[in-house]
Protein backbone atom coordinates (compact mmCIF):
# COMPACT_ATOMS: atom_id res chain seq x y z
CA UNK A 1 0.00 0.00 0.00
CA UNK A 2 2.77 2.45 0.72
CA UNK A 3 5.87 3.31 -1.23
CA UNK A 4 9.20 4.46 0.04
CA UNK A 5 9.47 8.08 1.01
CA UNK A 6 13.03 9.38 1.36
CA UNK A 7 13.95 9.74 5.05
CA UNK A 8 14.59 13.46 4.58
CA UNK A 9 10.93 13.89 3.56
CA UNK A 10 9.41 11.84 6.38
CA UNK A 11 9.81 14.42 9.10
CA UNK A 12 8.68 17.47 7.07
CA UNK A 13 5.61 15.52 5.93
CA UNK A 14 4.71 14.45 9.47
CA UNK A 15 5.22 18.01 10.73
CA UNK A 16 3.07 19.37 7.90
CA UNK A 17 0.36 16.87 8.76
CA UNK A 18 0.38 17.78 12.47
CA UNK A 19 0.33 21.50 11.74
CA UNK A 20 -2.47 21.00 9.25
CA UNK A 21 -4.62 19.13 11.77
CA UNK A 22 -4.16 21.86 14.38
CA UNK A 23 -4.90 24.51 11.77
CA UNK A 24 -8.04 22.80 10.47
CA UNK A 25 -9.54 22.05 13.88
CA UNK A 26 -8.82 25.52 15.21
CA UNK A 27 -10.09 27.26 12.07
CA UNK A 28 -13.14 25.19 11.14
CA UNK A 29 -14.14 23.44 14.37
CA UNK A 30 -12.99 26.00 16.97
CA UNK A 31 -11.41 23.22 18.94
CA UNK A 32 -8.33 23.66 21.07
CA UNK A 33 -6.17 20.64 20.41
CA UNK A 34 -2.98 19.58 22.15
CA UNK A 35 -0.32 17.17 20.95
CA UNK A 36 -0.12 14.30 23.41
CA UNK A 37 2.23 11.57 22.11
CA UNK A 38 3.63 9.87 19.05
CA UNK A 39 4.14 6.15 18.41
CA UNK A 40 4.96 3.76 15.57
CA UNK A 41 2.64 0.88 14.71
CA UNK A 42 2.74 -1.83 12.09
CA UNK A 43 -0.85 -1.27 11.06
CA UNK A 44 -3.73 1.17 11.25
CA UNK A 45 -6.68 -0.14 13.21
CA UNK A 46 -9.99 1.45 14.13
CA UNK A 47 -12.32 -0.23 16.62
CA UNK A 48 -15.85 1.11 17.15
CA UNK A 49 -14.80 4.67 16.46
CA UNK A 50 -15.40 7.42 13.93
CA UNK A 51 -12.70 7.69 11.30
CA UNK A 52 -11.77 9.37 8.05
CA UNK A 53 -9.12 8.00 5.70
CA UNK A 54 -7.55 9.03 2.42
CA UNK A 55 -4.93 7.62 0.09
CA UNK A 56 -1.96 9.72 -0.95
CA UNK A 57 -0.20 9.11 -4.26
CA UNK A 58 2.11 10.79 -6.73
CA UNK A 59 5.31 12.18 -5.24
CA UNK A 60 4.37 10.54 -1.93
CA UNK A 61 2.49 7.25 -1.64
CA UNK A 62 0.64 6.15 1.45
CA UNK A 63 -2.34 6.66 3.66
CA UNK A 64 -3.45 9.28 6.14
CA UNK A 65 -6.31 8.96 8.55
CA UNK A 66 -7.88 10.24 11.70
CA UNK A 67 -9.90 8.43 14.35
CA UNK A 68 -11.71 9.54 17.44
CA UNK A 69 -14.65 8.53 19.59
CA UNK A 70 -18.08 8.77 18.03
CA UNK A 71 -18.94 11.45 20.59
CA UNK A 72 -16.01 13.68 19.60
CA UNK A 73 -16.50 12.98 15.89
CA UNK A 74 -20.08 14.18 16.16
CA UNK A 75 -19.05 17.18 18.25
CA UNK A 76 -16.41 18.27 15.73
CA UNK A 77 -18.81 17.99 12.80
CA UNK A 78 -21.46 19.86 14.79
CA UNK A 79 -19.05 22.75 15.32
CA UNK A 80 -17.98 22.81 11.68
CA UNK A 81 -21.51 22.98 10.25
CA UNK A 82 -22.94 25.07 13.09
CA UNK A 83 -25.76 22.65 13.96
CA UNK A 84 -26.44 20.96 17.29
CA UNK A 85 -25.39 17.30 17.50
CA UNK A 86 -29.00 16.10 17.74
CA UNK A 87 -29.74 17.68 14.35
CA UNK A 88 -27.03 15.67 12.61
CA UNK A 89 -27.86 12.53 10.65
CA UNK A 90 -25.36 9.63 10.46
CA UNK A 91 -24.47 10.65 6.88
CA UNK A 92 -23.66 14.15 8.14
CA UNK A 93 -21.09 12.65 10.50
CA UNK A 94 -19.43 10.49 7.84
CA UNK A 95 -19.36 13.35 5.34
CA UNK A 96 -17.95 15.69 7.98
CA UNK A 97 -15.19 13.26 8.96
CA UNK A 98 -14.34 12.59 5.33
CA UNK A 99 -14.12 16.33 4.76
CA UNK A 100 -11.93 16.73 7.85
CA UNK A 101 -9.53 14.14 6.39
CA UNK A 102 -9.65 16.00 3.07
CA UNK A 103 -8.91 19.35 4.71
CA UNK A 104 -6.06 17.92 6.77
CA UNK A 105 -4.56 16.16 3.74
CA UNK A 106 -4.91 19.30 1.62
CA UNK A 107 -3.23 21.33 4.34
CA UNK A 108 -0.39 18.83 4.53
CA UNK A 109 0.17 19.17 0.77
CA UNK A 110 0.34 22.93 1.01
CA UNK A 111 2.59 22.99 4.07
CA UNK A 112 4.98 20.19 3.05
CA UNK A 113 6.22 22.14 0.04
CA UNK A 114 6.54 18.96 -2.06
CA UNK A 115 4.94 19.30 -5.48
CA UNK A 116 3.10 16.47 -7.18
CA UNK A 117 1.31 15.03 -4.14
CA UNK A 118 -2.20 13.86 -5.04
CA UNK A 119 -5.01 12.93 -2.69
CA UNK A 120 -7.78 10.46 -3.49
CA UNK A 121 -11.33 11.26 -2.38
CA UNK A 122 -11.64 10.53 1.35
CA UNK A 123 -13.75 7.84 2.95
CA UNK A 124 -15.24 7.75 6.45
CA UNK A 125 -16.73 5.15 8.78
CA UNK A 126 -18.69 5.51 11.98
CA UNK A 127 -20.14 2.66 13.98
CA UNK A 128 -20.19 0.80 17.28
CA UNK A 129 -19.35 -2.58 15.81
CA UNK A 130 -16.73 -1.53 13.28
CA UNK A 131 -13.34 -3.14 13.34
CA UNK A 132 -11.23 -1.97 10.41
CA UNK A 133 -7.60 -2.61 9.72
CA UNK A 134 -5.35 -1.31 6.96
CA UNK A 135 -2.23 -3.36 6.32
CA UNK A 136 0.72 -1.16 5.55
CA UNK A 137 4.22 -1.92 4.29
CA UNK A 138 5.90 0.94 6.10
CA UNK A 139 5.44 1.62 9.80
CA UNK A 140 2.53 3.88 10.61
CA UNK A 141 3.14 6.96 12.71
CA UNK A 142 0.28 7.35 15.18
CA UNK A 143 0.07 10.87 16.58
CA UNK A 144 -2.34 11.34 19.47
CA UNK A 145 -3.90 14.70 20.30
CA UNK A 146 -6.03 15.71 23.24
CA UNK A 147 -9.37 17.23 22.23
CA UNK A 148 -11.20 18.35 25.35
CA UNK A 149 -11.29 15.27 27.58
CA UNK A 150 -11.04 12.94 24.63
CA UNK A 151 -8.37 11.89 22.17
CA UNK A 152 -8.00 12.07 18.43
CA UNK A 153 -5.43 9.94 16.62
CA UNK A 154 -3.79 10.94 13.38
CA UNK A 155 -2.30 8.14 11.25
CA UNK A 156 0.50 8.87 8.83
CA UNK A 157 1.72 6.04 6.67
CA UNK A 158 4.15 7.06 3.94
CA UNK B 1 -28.67 37.95 -3.88
CA UNK B 2 -28.40 34.34 -4.86
CA UNK B 3 -25.19 32.33 -4.55
CA UNK B 4 -24.44 28.85 -5.88
CA UNK B 5 -22.10 26.55 -3.97
CA UNK B 6 -20.73 23.57 -5.90
CA UNK B 7 -18.98 21.05 -3.66
CA UNK B 8 -19.24 17.29 -3.26
CA UNK B 9 -19.02 17.67 0.51
CA UNK B 10 -22.38 18.42 2.11
CA UNK B 11 -20.42 19.67 5.12
CA UNK B 12 -18.79 22.42 3.09
CA UNK B 13 -22.06 23.23 1.30
CA UNK B 14 -23.72 23.63 4.70
CA UNK B 15 -20.93 25.85 6.01
CA UNK B 16 -21.10 28.08 2.92
CA UNK B 17 -24.90 28.14 3.03
CA UNK B 18 -24.73 29.25 6.66
CA UNK B 19 -22.30 32.06 5.84
CA UNK B 20 -24.42 33.11 2.85
CA UNK B 21 -27.56 33.16 4.99
CA UNK B 22 -25.74 35.19 7.64
CA UNK B 23 -25.00 37.76 4.92
CA UNK B 24 -28.65 37.74 3.85
CA UNK B 25 -28.21 35.74 0.64
CA UNK B 26 -30.05 32.70 -0.65
CA UNK B 27 -27.62 29.85 -1.37
CA UNK B 28 -28.34 27.17 -3.97
CA UNK B 29 -26.39 23.93 -3.74
CA UNK B 30 -24.94 21.48 -6.25
CA UNK B 31 -22.82 18.46 -5.41
CA UNK B 32 -21.04 18.15 -8.76
CA UNK B 33 -20.51 19.95 -12.03
CA UNK B 34 -23.44 18.46 -13.92
CA UNK B 35 -25.82 19.38 -11.13
CA UNK B 36 -24.37 22.90 -11.11
CA UNK B 37 -25.30 23.34 -14.78
CA UNK B 38 -28.80 22.00 -14.10
CA UNK B 39 -29.17 24.69 -11.43
CA UNK B 40 -27.77 27.32 -13.79
CA UNK B 41 -30.21 26.28 -16.53
CA UNK B 42 -33.08 26.87 -14.08
CA UNK B 43 -31.89 29.86 -12.09
CA UNK B 44 -28.64 31.01 -13.67
CA UNK B 45 -30.14 34.41 -14.48
CA UNK B 46 -30.48 35.04 -10.73
CA UNK B 47 -27.09 33.74 -9.56
CA UNK B 48 -24.70 36.50 -8.46
CA UNK B 49 -21.72 34.34 -7.43
CA UNK B 50 -20.55 30.75 -7.86
CA UNK B 51 -18.39 29.17 -5.12
CA UNK B 52 -16.64 26.24 -6.72
CA UNK B 53 -14.68 23.29 -5.33
CA UNK B 54 -11.84 21.82 -7.42
CA UNK B 55 -11.87 18.08 -6.69
CA UNK B 56 -15.27 16.60 -7.43
CA UNK B 57 -16.57 13.46 -9.10
CA UNK B 58 -17.06 13.89 -12.85
CA UNK B 59 -16.05 17.32 -14.07
CA UNK B 60 -13.47 18.96 -11.84
CA UNK B 61 -13.80 22.57 -10.75
CA UNK B 62 -11.52 23.90 -13.48
CA UNK B 63 -13.61 22.17 -16.14
CA UNK B 64 -16.80 23.59 -14.63
CA UNK B 65 -15.22 27.04 -14.56
CA UNK B 66 -14.15 26.84 -18.21
CA UNK B 67 -17.56 25.58 -19.31
CA UNK B 68 -19.36 28.35 -17.40
CA UNK B 69 -17.06 31.03 -18.83
CA UNK B 70 -17.59 29.68 -22.35
CA UNK B 71 -21.35 30.15 -22.12
CA UNK B 72 -22.59 33.67 -22.78
CA UNK B 73 -25.49 33.15 -20.35
CA UNK B 74 -23.18 32.62 -17.39
CA UNK B 75 -19.79 34.07 -18.29
CA UNK B 76 -20.57 37.28 -16.37
CA UNK B 77 -21.13 35.43 -13.07
CA UNK B 78 -18.03 35.76 -10.85
CA UNK B 79 -16.57 32.46 -9.71
CA UNK B 80 -14.67 31.95 -6.47
CA UNK B 81 -12.66 28.75 -6.23
CA UNK B 82 -12.92 27.23 -2.73
CA UNK B 83 -10.53 24.32 -2.51
CA UNK B 84 -7.83 22.49 -0.58
CA UNK B 85 -5.60 22.79 -3.68
CA UNK B 86 -3.30 25.64 -2.72
CA UNK B 87 -0.42 25.09 -5.13
CA UNK B 88 0.61 27.99 -7.34
CA UNK B 89 -0.06 26.04 -10.55
CA UNK B 90 -3.68 25.47 -9.57
CA UNK B 91 -4.21 29.13 -8.71
CA UNK B 92 -2.69 30.29 -11.99
CA UNK B 93 -4.82 27.88 -14.02
CA UNK B 94 -7.99 29.02 -12.24
CA UNK B 95 -7.23 32.73 -12.67
CA UNK B 96 -6.34 32.20 -16.33
CA UNK B 97 -9.67 30.43 -16.80
CA UNK B 98 -11.51 33.41 -15.32
CA UNK B 99 -11.83 32.80 -11.58
CA UNK B 100 -12.45 36.05 -9.72
CA UNK B 101 -11.09 34.80 -6.40
CA UNK B 102 -9.30 31.78 -4.99
CA UNK B 103 -9.84 30.77 -1.37
CA UNK B 104 -8.10 27.76 0.12
CA UNK B 105 -9.69 25.50 2.71
CA UNK B 106 -9.69 25.60 5.66
CA UNK B 107 -11.22 29.06 5.83
CA UNK B 108 -12.67 31.08 8.67
CA UNK B 109 -16.28 32.24 8.54
CA UNK B 110 -15.04 35.81 8.62
CA UNK B 111 -12.58 35.22 5.78
CA UNK B 112 -15.20 33.60 3.59
CA UNK B 113 -17.79 36.29 4.39
CA UNK B 114 -15.30 39.03 3.52
CA UNK B 115 -14.43 37.39 0.19
CA UNK B 116 -18.09 36.97 -0.72
CA UNK B 117 -18.83 40.60 0.09
CA UNK B 118 -15.76 41.76 -1.81
CA UNK B 119 -16.65 39.73 -4.89
CA UNK B 120 -20.22 41.01 -4.80
CA UNK B 121 -18.96 44.56 -4.51
CA UNK B 122 -20.29 44.99 -1.00
CA UNK B 123 -17.02 45.91 0.68
CA UNK B 124 -15.15 43.49 2.89
CA UNK B 125 -11.45 43.06 3.27
CA UNK B 126 -8.84 40.53 2.34
CA UNK B 127 -8.62 37.67 4.84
Amino acid sequence: MSGPVPPEQQEPLAEALKTSLLDVLETMAWSAVKLSREEQHSNFMVRGEACGVMRVHGAVTGLIGLATSQYTGKELVSRIVGLSTDMLQPEDITDGLAELANLIGGGMKAKAGISGIHLDPPMAMVGQGILAEWKTEAMTRVITFEVGRDQLRLYANF
Amino acid sequence: MILLTVDDSRTIRRVISGIGAMLGHEVLEAEHGNQAFEVLEERGHEVALILLDWNMPGMNGLEVLKKAKADKRWKHIPVMMVTTEGERDYIIKAVQAGAAHYLTKPFTQEGMAARIMETLGQGGTES
